[in-house]
């Protein structure tokens, strides 16, 4: 059988954790929590992902801080994973700013998880 | 100043009498109905800032009335309050989903009635686009139970009702205009949680919250904290219903 394809999220409530586990599951996916950017680094130092989805709004380490760092990685199978943002806009980013951190897609709260299926299912199958 | 006028539905004639003097000589000006459907009628034809009805009237009460006169396209609706010598818990939240803004104990307090009127039209309009918000939006729960079915998503809300208790727990503590930055942080959370779940009364309170904030505004603070409290309750008590 195949290996499942890995995605990785970033997101410090647990509501949004638990029906994206609960998603991912579903459609097949092996899902790794990480609960602030630090945690994504760590995580980052004996893994890799097919995907990341990182929430914005994050103690320790916020997900610019951490979408920053992994495209300044050194290793490009870790600077290159597709990084789907989730964001309240509580910071008042806009898309530029998005795209110039080096973000693929962005998903506004409240989440539409269809929709996270769907960028899921376009980064990981391509 | 502009009288307030008010309109007093109940069906005993003498507790009208009583009330309507008293009324009138705090400076109301009075209108009667003795039933829903008089009161409707009369809504229909004239405008009022507070609608007082009691909740047991024949003909019509008060719950069946105050739906058809929120289906009325009036921007300047009254605030509807409804009275009754006693309301149980699970009243209520009946009378409120009904689209009762305020429930007064009967015998009525005019000090009270006055401070209803003092906030009247600016309130009463925002609750009207509240009303119309879900305790638990359907299409959200449709969309998240194709993942698995509609059993699985219990768990789910029960995690959601823990969290959101403790999240509330938490802004108790909090100090909003002292500790800003935290207390927006928990609302954004908050709010951000109770969409993705479709918890769009409770999603929508959390923004308004994080809007006072936002603007420095914090009188009223007090009151929409005690609605994000009562809609958190109404939530608690529905969402395995509107689950299954």
């Amino acid at each position: 059988m195949e290996k499942s394809k890995k995605v990785l999220i970033a997101e410090d409530s647990s509501i949004i954790i638990n029906l994206t586990k609960k998603i991912m599951e579903f459609e097949g996916y092996d899902l790794v929590i990480a609960r602030n950017g630090q945690e994504v680094l760590d995580i980052l130092k004996d893994q890799t992902f097919d995907v990341i989805l990182m929430d914005i709004n994050m103690p320790v380490m916020d997900g610019m801080q951490c979408t920053k760092a992994i495209r300044a990685h050194k290793d490009p199978k870790i600077s290159k994973i597709p990084i789907i943002v989730i964001t309240g806009n509580y910071k008042n980013y806009q898309p530029e700013d998005f795209k110039n951190a080096g973000v693929n897609e962005y998903l506004q709260k409240p989440l539409n998880f269809d929709k996270m299926v769907e960028y899921v299912k376009k980064y990981v199958d391509a | 100043m502009k009288r307030i006028s008010l309109l007093l539905v109940d069906d005993d004639f003498n507790y009208r009498k009583i009330v309507q003097q008293l009324l009138e000589t705090s400076g109301f000006e009075v209108n009667l109905a003795t039933n829903g459907n008089d009161a409707f009628q009369h809504i229909k034809n004239q405008e009022f800032d507070i609608v007082l009805m009691d909740i047991q009237m024949p003909f019509m009460d008060g719950l069946t009335a105050v739906k058809l006169i929120n289906e009325l396209d009036n921007s300047e609706r009254p605030i509807m309050v409804a009275s009754s010598a006693f309301f149980s818990e699970d009243q209520k939240i009946k009378l409120k989903d009904a689209g009762f803004d305020e429930l007064l104990v009967k015998p009525i307090n005019i000090k009270e009635v006055l401070a209803l009127s003092n906030r009247a039209h600016k309130t009463s309009i925002k609750k009207l686009t509240r009303q119309k918000m879900a305790i638990l939006n359907q299409t959200i729960v449709q969309k998240l139970s194709k993942y698995g079915g509609k059993a699985d998503l219990i768990p789910i809300y029960e995690n959601f009702v823990e969290e959101t208790s403790f999240l509330i727990s938490k802004l108790k503590k909090v100090e909003p205009k002292k500790e800003a930055i935290i207390t927006k942080s928990l609302l954004h959370t908050l709010k951000g949680n109770a969409g993705s779940v479709g918890a769009d009364k409770l999603s929508s309170i959390a923004k308004r919250l994080e809007i006072t904030i936002k603007e420095n505004n914090f009188e009223d603070w007090h009151l929409h904290f005690q609605e994000l409290e009562d809609f958190f309750l109404e939530f608690r008590i529905n969402y395995r219903n509107l689950l299954t």
